[in-house]
């Protein structure tokens, strides 16, 4: 208590000060809107990165399942699962997750097989986990996270992306009409000048090998030593895209994941709006980053093997500089930034005491970086989500807030 | 009045007590429980701190402010005496910081032993709980007698009754009502005969509309009264709202909101989990017993879950074998 003006005492609230109207007005349709607000930033970005296919496969995921649910919702006598808006905005982040080039309707048959059947097949998947697992936060891992990874172990090519538009083409361009980029490159007649070949016109985008690709394949020890040893130097050096690809887009990824910065900005939106809370992606984050500049890599691999390094910065070989560079590809490439901001912001995934939260956020950060790195960075931090869903009832009992009576 | 101050004693308690329950000076009210009784308990159990509450548990039904602005040098003579017959105690009148200045200036001169306290009048804070941690930094749960905390406890109405009882020797026949509609965002202070049925406070309001619902105290906490209920001896403010569509509930999604605006920091959604499970040992985890049922955890739940309801329900499911063992 301290003393205020004209004599009275002030009373400094140790409690939360609530200006919460009385009469119930916050209801689940403001709550998903909310929710779907912050998704149009990375779906927009999205749909200029990877063209008119992203949307349409993010409606044909929705589509797939809404029907699914409403078949499944005849079938037993257990009461929905969870809200038909909650479903919608599940599907859009499964959407997110798959390349927009698997709506491939309207296209050129390829030899790789039809996608747009994994969409339904996605759609039809999610809707039999959301019904089958139970009611929403009643059990310990969430449907989105199973059919993902579902999708993943039955089909791991499908939904590896591998195209991106002409930023002549946003928008409007088609990311199936792309065409191999030519790593030959073509030597000037002057001899010693090399450039790479024009793309051709008629194509909307490029093909490309994904830059969390490349990274994985070094952590994993998929490049060996031809004709050269692999330097991670090198690799950074010579295969990486331009960072500026990874913040702004540019890449091949999942439609939702392609530019960091829709991802961070519409994370921003839904701490703004109340939907999540700000700890757990910051947390996240943060410790995310420092795990990957501690974590072994490989600082160069020869016939004999590998010398991984912990703290690879220290190491001469690699330096600060190039340490810092490599994570923050490896920051940037992997999903890490939108399962912080919207995955672990999904009902019944992340605890709901502050405490409890923080640890969650630091269980996540610390498997996601392993996972990523000698897994596979497509997945795991979608795997690590998972791995911390399983603690998020016990963390909720045990480390719940001491009340204040 | 001032001067009669010298009476008030200890000693004289007993007397003081009698002269309050000859004028039947009643007083149910959620932060201004039976005040004979309270006074009663102190003799067994001292009492150190006499609080008079100028706070609304609804802001935008300011009944308690205005009779406490209005009536500012009989709710200080109250609070005096009231401390003067539990042994010196400390008197502390908490109002809202928009009038708590106007308050004191009315209230005459200052007192070592009465201190006016200036505090932001956010819902649920004048619920008993709350005040006493907030002014003694004490911990008293919601189910608890406040005797527990060592506080009597009495809202602005109740000290404007006992005033008027010290000095005047005279019952109040009349008590002040406001009817809030909701609806039509209006809100009315009538000064209505004791006893008076629900019904007529609304024809008194010209609400005539049986369609209504009208709730006994804050909205939130969902205690709905009959029309043909008497007002008189709980709560002094009535909610009028339209008859509502049913909202289905939804299932918990663990978004947490609940978590975020609880005023003890409980978890209700674990709470309302350990109540569908009829779990007793994980609801005594999430202390169950600290809940105020103030209802800001089903205003805020966008699945719309009764979370008060199944917790109240649960709490009264786990007294009633206790009840029954104790007959």
């Amino acid at each position: 208590m301290s003393r205020g003006i004209d004599g009275l005492l002030v009373a400094t609230l140790p409690l939360r000060p609530t200006r919460v109207s009385t009469l119930p007005s916050w209801r689940l349709l403001r709550y998903d809107l909310n929710h779907l607000a912050g998704i149009v930033f990375p779906m927009t970005a999205g749909a200029a990165i990877y063209g008119w296919r992203a949307p349409a496969a993010v409606g044909t995921l929705c589509v797939s399942t809404g029907l699914a649910m409403r078949v499944w919702s005849r079938v037993g006598s257990s009461p929905m699962a969870c809200s038909p808006g909650n479903l919608m905005i599940q599907a859009i982040l499964l959407a997110f997750m798959l390349p927009a080039a698997l709506f491939d309707i309207l296209a050129p048959r390829s030899d790789d097989g039809s996608g747009w059947p994994l969409l339904v097949a996605g759609g039809v998947l999610l809707a039999f986990f959301n019904r089958v697992i139970g009611a929403l936060g009643s059990r310990r891992v969430h449907p989105l996270l199973l059919t993902i990874l579902t999708l993943w172990l039955c089909f791991p090519k499908l939904i590896s992306p591998n195209a991106v538009l002409h930023r002549s083409r946003a928008f409007v361009g088609d990311v199936l009409k792309s065409s191999p980029a030519n790593r030959e490159d073509v030597r000037r007649p002057e001899g010693w000048i090399f450039e790479a070949p024009p793309a051709p016109v008629e194509r909307d985008g490029r093909k490309l090998t994904p830059a969390a690709q490349t990274i994985e394949e070094l952590t994993r020890l998929r490049r060996g030593p031809r004709p050269t040893w692999v330097t991670a130097e090198s690799v950074v050096r010579d295969d990486l895209p331009p960072l500026e690809d990874l913040i702004v887009g540019g890449q091949p990824a999942g439609l939702g994941l392609g530019s960091a910065i829709a991802v961070v900005v519409g994370g921003l939106f839904l701490i703004y709006r109340g939907v999540l809370n700000f700890r757990l992606p910051m947390a996240a984050a943060v410790i995310g980053y420092a795990t990957l500049l501690i974590a072994p890599l490989p600082v160069v691999i020869t016939e004999t093997g590998a010398d991984f390094r912990w703290l690879a910065g220290r190491d001469p070989r690699v330096g600060w500089a190039l340490a810092v560079t490599f994570v923050n590809y490896a920051f940037l490439a992997s999903p890490l930034l939108f399962t912080a901001f919207f995955l672990s912001s999904l009902p019944g995934v992340s605890p709901v005491a502050p405490r409890a939260t923080m640890m969650f956020a630091l269980i996540v950060a610390l498997l996601a970086v392993p996972l990523q790195l000698y897994v596979s960075m497509q997945v795991g931090p979608y795997l690590a989500l998972i791995a911390a869903t399983l603690l998020t009832p016990t963390l909720d009992y045990h480390l719940c807030q001491k009340p204040l009576v | 009045m001032a001067g009669s101050q010298q009476q008030f004693s200890r000693e004289t308690l007993p007397y003081w007590v009698a002269r309050l329950e000859a004028l039947n000076v009643v007083s149910r009210r959620l932060n201004s429980p039976d005040l004979v009784q309270q006074l009663k308990r102190s003799v067994l159990t001292p009492l150190d701190t006499v609080i008079c509450v100028g706070l609304d548990t609804d802001p935008r039904v300011p009944l308690q402010q205005r009779v406490a602005v209005e009536s500012a040098a009989e709710i200080a003579f109250a609070c005096r005496a009231l401390a003067r017959l539990l042994g010196d105690a400390l008197a502390i009148v908490a109002i809202d910081s928009g009038v708590a200045g106007t308050f004191a200036r009315l209230a005459g001169k200052r007192d070592r032993r009465l201190r006016v306290v200036a505090l932001e009048n956010l819902y649920p804070l004048s619920h008993p709980t709350l005040l006493v941690k907030v002014l003694r930094r004490r911990r008293l749960r919601p189910v608890r007698p406040l005797h527990e905390a060592g506080v009597l406890m009495i809202d602005a109405v109740t000290a404007v009754q006992v005033a008027s009882a010290f000095t005047r020797n005279e019952a109040s026949h009349f008590v002040p009502i406001m009817v809030c509609d909701h609806a039509a965002g209006t809100t009315k202070l009538f000064r209505m005969p004791t006893h008076t049925t629900v019904a007529e406070a609304l024809r008194q309001a010209a609400i005539g509309d049986a369609r209504v619902d009208v709730y006994d105290g804050p909205v939130l906490r969902h205690l709905r009264v009959d029309h043909a209920a008497r007002v008189s001896a709980t709560e002094l403010v009535l909610n009028v709202v339209r008859h509502a569509a049913p909202v289905s509930p939804e299932p918990c999604t663990r978004c947490g909101n609940c978590v975020s605006v609880c005023p003890v920091r409980l978890q209700p959604a674990s709470l309302l989990h350990a109540a569908q499970e009829y779990n007793a040992a994980a609801a005594d985890h999430f202390a169950l017993d600290a809940c105020l049922s103030c209802g800001l955890c089903d205003a805020v739940c966008p699945s719309a879950l009764p979370i008060v309801s199944s917790i109240e329900n649960f709490r009264r499911a786990l007294a009633a074998p206790a009840e029954r063992t104790a007959r």
